[in-house]
């Protein structure tokens, strides 16, 4: 059967997940196809730089409504596709359809969540299992991170990537030559570019107290900046309330592209629309509408990020407790029926 | 049933019982204004999830009155310069002779020390009128767990996020309070929660209890810690490679060890 790219797209926009073997053949050309890119791949403006979204399907869907829709509106991803919310299985088969169909107008660049060590306890291996029964999509997908690009940059001024910057390296020339095809390591070049942080109150690279990362300073932005030639670094990975901030005298961006983060966060989110003159422009925006979001019940299971089993909150009832152990669904069902509760009314509640 | 009115206004939720009033306040994380303010007044960087204006509170018409809020909270994370040689993220050995291999040493700024893992033993903030309503250590009472198991009719149920970090995704550390109000009593749990991958797991719990018509409020706190590795080999056979259920605070409370715990009682004043 030929891969009908434009059927997957419509169905997945209409929320409907792709077969298991269907995604296994979109992963696979995805795979050909981002062999042969760049550890930097070179675009140009105008282009719509998209921040973490991490598995919020329906703001992805708002962002296109807000943004234009591919392959009119030219979209840059720069990583966290997946975990902590509810739909990463939507969220990368998307991205990755329109990725195959329009190569040259969608970039995605790798996030430190396109892992498969933190995919594992963050969601989208769990996610996985879910919905399709296995752990094969979880594979097929994780193997794929392995092939993601690490940077782009937009008309020789503007350098993006996912955390930051690395005192590894000085050059754009130095990413190129690196091996990106395997999983994210702990440490070296590779692991700062996803990881790090920018901290407005240094001037220098500095070590993170919890023993292994980095953070970068003002002058290390200056020097990087100065070395290469550009004149501004665009980064996403790191929340903040207004959907964006600007730092080091303007020389410096994140982007945060998941509104109501973790669906409880009350934060805004935006996209930042790079002009052909090199110009930019945040376009904020909030949570998707009520209509368009998962109903609470299932934000809930999502809370304290319970495996959604139907534990969600968990009933807090440990050692001593009733219902000790696993199997808190059927314990708090049959403590509802005992307390005489109906069942909106169960364990959750009742937590020691 | 006891006389009860339930409050609900933006963004607070709560309920007036017998003499208490019970107030949850949710709203979104600090703005970056707000966050450049705690950071100076904290003297640390502060987790990624800020619910800095929630808060959870019990009053009691005789003046006593109890808050959980974040920034005290994490007023309480060790800053001495011991403190981040205490736990590491499971690869800082792996990590720091790579770095020397890469010539990268020359990097020893190290960013201001403090526990990063946030763990905080606060149990409230006392912002009773009367300055005499403390708790002290108590041997003779406890709280009345058959009491909390009997099904009574919950009048009123919250629970709220104070704070959260992912540890930079080596793990989660998050604080919490719950409450229900019962018509013969409230229960509140102030759990700290933290999970470091492949390192260990750790509960700060904190409860309060109270009986309606006693004069004692019991407060109990406790540690519970064990090692990634040991709460990791009890997930049932069964899950296989689903490390989900470690991300579950209840059935990760359900497997540690307690290694201390302590009973407070406050007397509160003739109303
Ligand atoms: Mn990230």
């Amino acid at each position: 059967m030929v891969l009908d790219l434009d059927a997957c797209i419509d169905s997945l926009f209409k929320r409907q997940l792709l077969a298991e073997s269907v995604i296994r053949e979109i992963c696979e050309k995805t795979k050909e196809l981002l062999m042969s890119e760049s550890n930097v791949v070179h675009v140009s403006a105008p282009v719509t730089v998209v921040g973490d979204i991490h598995g919020q399907f329906y703001d992805l869907l708002e962002i296109f409504k807000i943004g234009g829709y591919c392959p009119d509106t030219n979209y840059l991803f720069l990583g966290d596709y997946v975990d902590r919310g509810l739909y990463s299985v939507e969220t990368m088969s998307i991205l990755t359809c329109l990725k195959l169909r329009y190569p040259d107008r969608v970039q995605l660049v790798r996030g430190n969540h396109e892992s498969r060590a933190v995919t594992q306890t963050y969601g989208f291996y769990t996610e996985c299992m879910k919905k399709y029964g296995s752990a094969q999509v979880w594979h097929y997908f994780t193997d794929l991170f392995d092939y993601l690009t690490l940077s782009v940059v937009i008309d020789n001024m503007i350098f993006c990537v996912h955390g930051g910057l690395s005192p590894s390296i000085h050059t754009i020339d130095q990413i190129k030559v690196m091996d990106r095809f395997k999983e994210i390591p702990h440490e070296g070049p590779m692991a700062d570019l996803v990881w790090s942080d920018p901290d407005p109150g240094r001037e220098e690279f500095a070590v993170s107290p919890r023993g292994a990362g980095y953070t970068f300073g003002s002058l290390v932005v200056e020097k990087f900046l100065h070395e290469n030639g550009m004149d501004h670094i665009l980064r996403a990975h790191q929340l903040c309330m207004e959907g964006f901030q600007v730092l080091f005298d303007d020389q410096l961006s994140t982007v945060w592209s998941a509104p109501n983060y973790c669906y409880r966060c009350g934060n805004l989110a935006s996209i930042l629309e790079v002009g052909i003159h090199g110009e930019r422009h945040f376009n904020v925006f909030e949570a998707a509408p009520e209509n368009e979001r998962p109903s609470p019940t299932e934000a809930q299971r999502s809370l304290f990020g319970s495996n959604g089993n139907g534990t969600g909150t968990g009933g807090g009832l440990n050692g001593g407790g009733m219902f000790a152990g696993n199997g808190m669904n059927g314990g708090s069902m049959a403590y509802a029926a005992l307390a005489g509760l109906d069942s909106g009314q169960d364990a959750i509640h009742y937590f020691l | 049933m006891a006389m009860h009115t339930l409050i609900k206004e933006k963004g607070i939720s709560g309920i007036n019982v017998h003499d208490w009033t019970v107030l949850s306040h949710k709203t979104s994380i600090l703005n970056s204004q707000e966050i450049d303010n705690a950071t100076n007044e904290l003297g640390i960087p502060i987790p990624e999830m800020i619910f800095g204006n929630n808060f959870l509170s019990i009053e009691h018409k005789s003046g006593f009155k109890l808050e959980f809020k974040a920034l005290p909270a994490l007023a309480m994370v060790d800053q001495s310069s011991k403190s981040s040689d205490l736990i590491k993220v499971s690869y800082a050995r792996e990590w720091f002779e790579k770095r020397s291999m890469a010539n990268q040493e020359h990097i020893t700024d190290v960013v201001k020390p403090y526990d990063w893992t946030y763990s905080t033993k606060y149990n409230g903030t006392n912002l009773s009128t009367d300055k005499s309503l403390v708790f002290s250590p108590t041997t003779s009472e406890s709280i009345d767990i058959e009491q909390l198991k009997k099904p009574d009719p919950i009048l009123f149920y919250d629970e709220n996020i104070l704070f959260e970090d992912e540890l930079a995704d080596n793990g989660t550390a998050v604080l919490t309070t719950k409450v229900r109000v019962m018509p013969s009593c409230f229960f509140i749990l102030l759990r700290f929660f933290l999970r470091v991958d492949d390192v260990l797991f750790r509960i700060y719990d904190t409860r309060i209890y109270h009986r309606f018509g006693t004069n004692t409020v019991i407060r109990e706190c406790s540690t519970r810690e064990s090692s990634y590795r040991e709460t990791r080999s009890r997930i049932p056979r069964s899950k296989g490679g689903d490390l989900s259920l470690l991300l579950d605070s209840n059935w990760v409370s359900s497997q540690l060890p307690e290694k201390e715990s302590q009973v407070e009682v406050l007397t509160l004043s003739q109303a």
